[in-house]
């Protein structure tokens, strides 16, 4: 993946402009239904960042990436409810959680090859999602928790979260300064590292890297991004189950990410805003056969970028801009 | 030979299943000097580079790299004690550009201060060696290039110039001529033996081709069946009896 060219254009940060102020001005112009898909898929592709980085970045297939989501959804309503009423903890803690977690498996199943390591983790997202099913009395099974939330305290300030627009801004302001540690560390050596991994695990040991402790980097990292994603679905919808453990939800951070673009950390973001606009308004107009049409945009766009839309769009720019600065010279 | 010992091997034994792929090989390799490995195929030349570079752990014997036994030790873990060593199948980053590539090895070798807290393009001695190295095997025109996009030929050098990234005290070589044609070979023997005379002065180096080693190295070790044969300066090899019989045979 041209990663190193993409850095650089400025055509492609002038579109990362127009995009930021879109997103900074889109609650003021958006009606209530669209602002709120909008905010949902900010919390989707935040997800889908967090699959991005072991699988797009790091070459390993997670197959079991609720697991992260619904563990930050619980942290989250868990300290809010019983511990104390405040958004940051709640925060803090369903990211905590799915810390912790990523940490204790991770250090297992990286020591797997690539096929252990699928099955072990869709087994581990299964056996998490058939717990939170049986503990009804803590999770609330299939009916999940309601939550009241308190007001947000940002130093001495205080905003109420029964504003839509606000609990946008929070939630866009949490995934963009995530985004951002992501982006900063795949641009660090270490973050570098990792992506050796993805290319030559072998020759990326020979030259120096411990590949099972990057590997436990990467996984905890993945994990904690999904995490905080799940952290802010109780934030934006009041309410969590144990189905956010489903398989469904992992399948669907790999769909995400591969329309989009697995390995760009930007694809995330447009594929789970592609899919879920898609499927909203191909349900809303056919209301039985809409999955058929989401079926054949899907199979559209991967015929025609099979590297997902800006992973193929970046490959095409770095192609050219290599071809051009290579034209005059041997 | 009064240098200093940079590694030496001794009574390296490894078995697979029934088969004994090196038997007791004791093999010492001095400050300065170039050797070459050679035998039959089979003879466990790769495995021999395999156990030094710690993608095998010997069933008995040691490994003293510097004064230090390494024995058994993983591979990251040896190639930062000074190790490093190239694949007979070429081993890059094929998606990733031929800058990166080398870049890659260049940060460990290089060792800034943390590898956490910084962009890794910022750091200007590291960026410095990798331009360098890639002047040195000519593929500077090629930076940007996706690595998998090179030629056979510049995979071959690329895949020394990793092997060197990280500033290695020790180089293994494993058949740098494997795949290319008889000018291709003459041009990465040459280049090879202009880097054993300036930085990358210890190399050890497993050869088919009998031209790249009596260019490249001052003496010779035989492996056979996992045994050393024999060893000594080239001239002396080539003509034992022996040797030519089992191995070199009828080209020579």
């Amino acid at each position: 993946m041209p990663e190193q060219q993409t850095h650089s254009s400025p055509i492609g940060w002038l579109i990362v402009l127009a995009v930021g102020i879109f997103l900074l001005i889109a609650p003021h112009v958006l009606d209530r239904y669209p602002r709120y898909i909008l905010t949902e898929v900010v919390i989707w592709g935040l997800f889908a960042l967090g699959f991005d980085i072991i699988f797009g970045k790091t070459g390993l297939l997670n197959f079991g990436m609720s697991s992260f989501f619904g563990l930050g959804a619980y942290g989250f309503v868990f300290a809010v409810k019983y511990i104390y009423p405040s958004v940051w903890l709640g925060i803090f803690s369903g990211m905590a959680f799915a810390m912790v977690f990523s940490i204790v498996v991770g250090w297992i199943v990286t020591r797997f090859s690539s096929h252990y390591f699928v099955v072990f983790t869709i087994v581990i997202s299964m056996i998490l999602f058939l717990l939170a099913m049986n503990l009804r009395t803590i999770t609330g099974a299939d009916e999940g928790i309601n939550i009241r939330l308190p007001a947000l305290q940002v130093i001495a300030w205080e905003f109420s979260l029964r504003s839509p627009i606000t609990k946008y801004y929070l939630i866009l302001g949490v995934a963009a300064a995530a985004f951002l540690i992501v982006w900063l560390f795949f641009d660090s050596p270490v973050g570098r590292a990792v992506v050796a991994v993805r290319e030559n695990e072998g020759r990326a040991e020979m030259i120096g890297y411990n590949t099972p402790y990057l590997k436990l980097v990467s996984y905890t990292l993945s994990g904690t991004v999904a995490g905080l994603a799940g952290a802010l679905y109780p934030l934006l919808n009041s309410t969590t189950s144990a189905e956010l453990f489903f398989w469904i939800l992992s399948g669907k951070a790999v769909l995400w990410t591969v329309v989009g673009g697995a390995g760009t950390l930007w694809g995330p973001f447009l594929g789970a805003a592609l899919l879920v606009t898609a499927e909203d308004a191909f349900s809303s107009w056919l209301v039985d056969f809409y999955p058929i049409l989401v079926g054949v945009l899907l199979i559209v766009i991967i015929l025609l970028a099979p590297k997902g839309v800006l992973g193929t769009l970046f490959q095409i720019v770095g192609e050219r801009s290599v071809s051009l600065r290579l034209g005059g010279k041997p | 030979m009064s240098n200093e010992v940079v590694l030496r091997t001794e009574q390296l034994t490894i078995t697979f299943g029934g088969l004994k792929a090196l038997r007791g090989v004791d093999f010492t390799i001095r400050e300065g000097e170039v050797l070459a490995i050679i035998g039959p195929n089979g003879a466990g030349k790769t495995t021999f580079f395999n156990v030094l570079s710690g993608n095998l752990r010997p069933d008995s014997g040691r490994v003293i790299f510097k004064g230090k036994d390494i024995t058994g030790l993983p591979p990251h873990e040896i190639c930062r004690r000074g190790l490093s060593r190239t694949y007979q199948k070429t081993s890059i980053f094929p998606d990733l550009t031929v800058f990166e590539n080398v870049r890659l090895g260049a940060q460990i070798g290089h060792g800034s201060r943390n590898l956490w807290l910084h962009s890794a393009l910022s750091d200007k001695k590291v960026v410095a060696l990798v331009e360098e190295l890639l002047v040195m095997g000519g593929l500077d025109h090629q930076a940007k290039k996706p690595a998998g996009n090179l030629s056979h030929g510049d995979q071959r050098l690329l895949e020394i110039l990793i092997g060197i990234s990280t500033r290695p005290e020790l180089l293994l070589l494993d058949e740098p001529s494997s795949g290319l044609s008889a000018k291709e070979t003459r041009e990465i023997t040459r280049w090879i033996k202009d880097l054993a005379q300036t930085t990358t002065r210890n190399v050890i180096i497993v050869e088919h081709d009998m031209d790249v080693v009596t260019e490249l190295a001052s003496a010779i070790y035989v492996l056979n069946y996992g045994e050393v044969l024999c060893q000594g300066p080239v001239g002396e090899v080539k003509s034992n009896p022996q040797v030519q019989e089992i191995y070199l045979g009828k080209s020579v």
